[in-house]
């Protein structure tokens, strides 16, 4: 075992291997439509919004250390601004997803106050701001809440499934590359210095709210963006299924899971959660859930830093 | 010459605890201040409240002209003061090189240099250079104090302040150090000496303040202050200093 890993370990360190790696999976990825059943086609699409998800969410709970408890509530909004441009506005689908991401975007800078308060402080804080945004949208009627005469909204059909596959599997690379860039940059370093020390970081020069600002926004924005297309892949959305609690629980679990502050990390815990989620569903249901909670245990007793640290010296 | 610090009546409580009380000092430009006194005479909060960490109580201080009291720790540093920690302040999971690389990204005078052009002047300035991949927790006491140095170096600072940077050093360490800090210090970079190692602080040190219990003791020539039978007393007790 161990010497599988070691030998795995030398494969990923080597960087022409790895890039190598890396583009024959996409390609094999990017071709499932021609050789998936719609089954599968439609799991991998969940994994690729969970993938996309979790490295959002990494980027400020994970790089910055500023664990986000509310960080769902920027995928419901996508989603909801999505619906609403596309069945009140006729606003074309690409332009929705913008929407979107931008909605998500300019809501997160609201939260900055929060950047007072760290750690548990600020988890329960996003926590009650997500669930104080969930009842708005619940009961607003604008938002087609329960004062109002409908609940949820129902989209057009916009797409095949292959297009939704192709979708997300482009936005999950988007997100992704977008991420690897900014970390390239001094954001990156600043991100790396607030969660190591942030009296530290500030004694250097680095003006910590306007970077955590800027950490917390753009990891809005893609869960926005996200939500944007999510909402016509589901056909029907309610603050039900898009601003649901657990879908920020999935975000952290699943960069725990894989290796939270990595970039490989989110990838992983969103590829085998996803499977340990499908299979234990499909043979063991009754105790699906208690398989699936049992793994997340045993991964952050035993090995805190995900299974991303595995192939890690 | 003029003073690049002044601190005036500068206090600091923390609930209960007057940790600094109506402190006034300055600080040339260009000198080397020595700062001494028993522990919990207030050094590092004199030190916390100058770079930002914590804001005073009452009182002013003013660097190079203006107020800075109240300020973002960000803000002073980019102001020019720059400051290492008692204890090591590593950002773990960094090099060396990284550690003091972050510094010369965020310097905002750059004198037309690129930021890793900083970063390699200040590692080399601090003999840093060959071992500038290591990561942190591989470092010796002895690097992790001048990793520090030369991040303070690296942020552009015009007033570093220095807390126990010979902390643990041998002999050859500490006079490694203190050599650094001249080098820095003729380059006009003013300094502000904390230390409990008096032989460090009397040879770098062109004047000495000494506090106990969060004011000032005495000041003034690094020889004369150091036979004074206020300092004696604060440090081995009035038996000693009546005894002289």
């Amino acid at each position: 075992m161990s010497a599988a890993i070691a030998s795995m370990r030398t494969l990923i360190e080597n960087d022409r291997i790895r890039l190598a790696l890396l583009a024959l999976s996409l390609v094999l990825v990017a071709l499932g439509p021609f050789y998936l059943s719609a089954y599968w086609e439609r799991v991998l699409i969940f994994v690729f919004f969970n993938i996309a998800l979790a490295s959002s969410w990494n980027v400020i709970g994970g790089i910055a250390g500023y664990p986000s408890f509310g960080h769902g509530v920027f995928f419901g909004m996508g989603a909801y601004t999505c619906a609403i441009l596309i069945v009140r506005g006729g606003v074309p689908f690409p332009l929705a997803i913008l929407g979107g991401g931008a909605v998500a975007g300019a809501f997160a800078l609201l939260f900055i106050p929060l950047f007072r308060q760290r750690g548990f402080y600020f988890a329960l804080s996003t926590l009650a701001a997500q669930f104080a945004i969930e009842t708005v949208v619940r009961t607003w009627s604008f938002t087609r809440g329960l004062q109002s005469f409908d609940q949820g909204w129902n989209l057009p059909d916009l797409g095949s499934l292959d297009f939704f596959y192709w979708l997300t599997l482009g936005l999950l690379v988007a997100c992704i590359g977008s991420i690897i860039l900014m970390l390239r940059t001094r954001v990156g370093l600043a991100l790396r210095a607030i969660h190591k020390d942030e009296v530290v970081a500030a004694s250097v020069g680095i003006p910590c709210t306007r970077y955590k600002a800027i950490a917390f926004v753009f990891s809005a924005v893609w869960p926005g963006v996200m939500g944007a297309a999510y909402a016509p892949f589901l056909v029907f959305i309610s603050s039900d299924n898009v601003f649901n609690i657990s879908i920020t629980l999935n975000m952290i679990l699943i960069a725990i899971f894989g290796g939270i502050g990595t970039i490989i990390g989110p990838i992983i815990g969103g590829l085998l959660l996803s499977i340990i989620d499908r299979l234990s569903w499909a043979y063991l249901l009754q105790y699906h859930t208690l398989i699936y909670g049992l793994m997340i245990i045993a991964v952050i007793s035993f090995r805190p830093a995900g299974i991303a640290s595995w192939f890690k010296k | 010459m003029s003073a690049i610090l002044e601190v005036t009546k500068v206090g600091k409580r923390f609930g209960g605890v007057e940790a600094v009380r109506d402190l006034s000092f300055s600080v040339a430009q260009g000198e080397i201040l020595g700062m001494i006194g028993p522990n919990g005479a207030g050094k590092t909060t004199v030190f916390n409240l100058i770079s930002g960490v914590v804001e005073p109580t009452n009182g002013r201080i003013v660097f190079d002209g203006k107020d800075i009291q109240g300020k973002r720790p960000d803000q002073i540093c980019t102001a020019g003061i720059a400051r290492t920690f008692q204890t090591s302040s590593l950002l773990s999971g960094m090099s060396a090189r990284e550690n003091v690389h972050v510094a010369s990204l965020f310097r905002r005078e750059k004198g037309g240099r690129t930021a890793d052009q900083i970063t390699d002047q200040a590692l080399a300035l601090c003999g840093l250079t060959g071992i500038a991949a290591k990561q942190t927790d591989q470092l010796t006491t002895s690097e992790q104090k001048r990793v520090e140095v030369a991040r303070a170096y690296a942020t552009g600072a015009r007033l570093i302040m220095t807390d126990e940077v010979v902390a643990g050093l041998n002999g050859v360490e500490t006079d490694q150090i203190l050599d650094i800090l001249q080098g820095i210090n003729r380059e006009g970079i003013t300094l502000i000496f904390v230390e409990h190692d008096v032989r460090a602080v009397m040879r770098v040190s062109h004047r000495l303040v000494v506090l106990a219990e969060g004011t000032l003791l005495a000041e003034g020539d690094p020889q004369v202050v150091a036979r004074s039978a206020d300092v004696i007393r604060v440090y081995l007790g009035s038996r000693y200093a009546d005894a002289r």
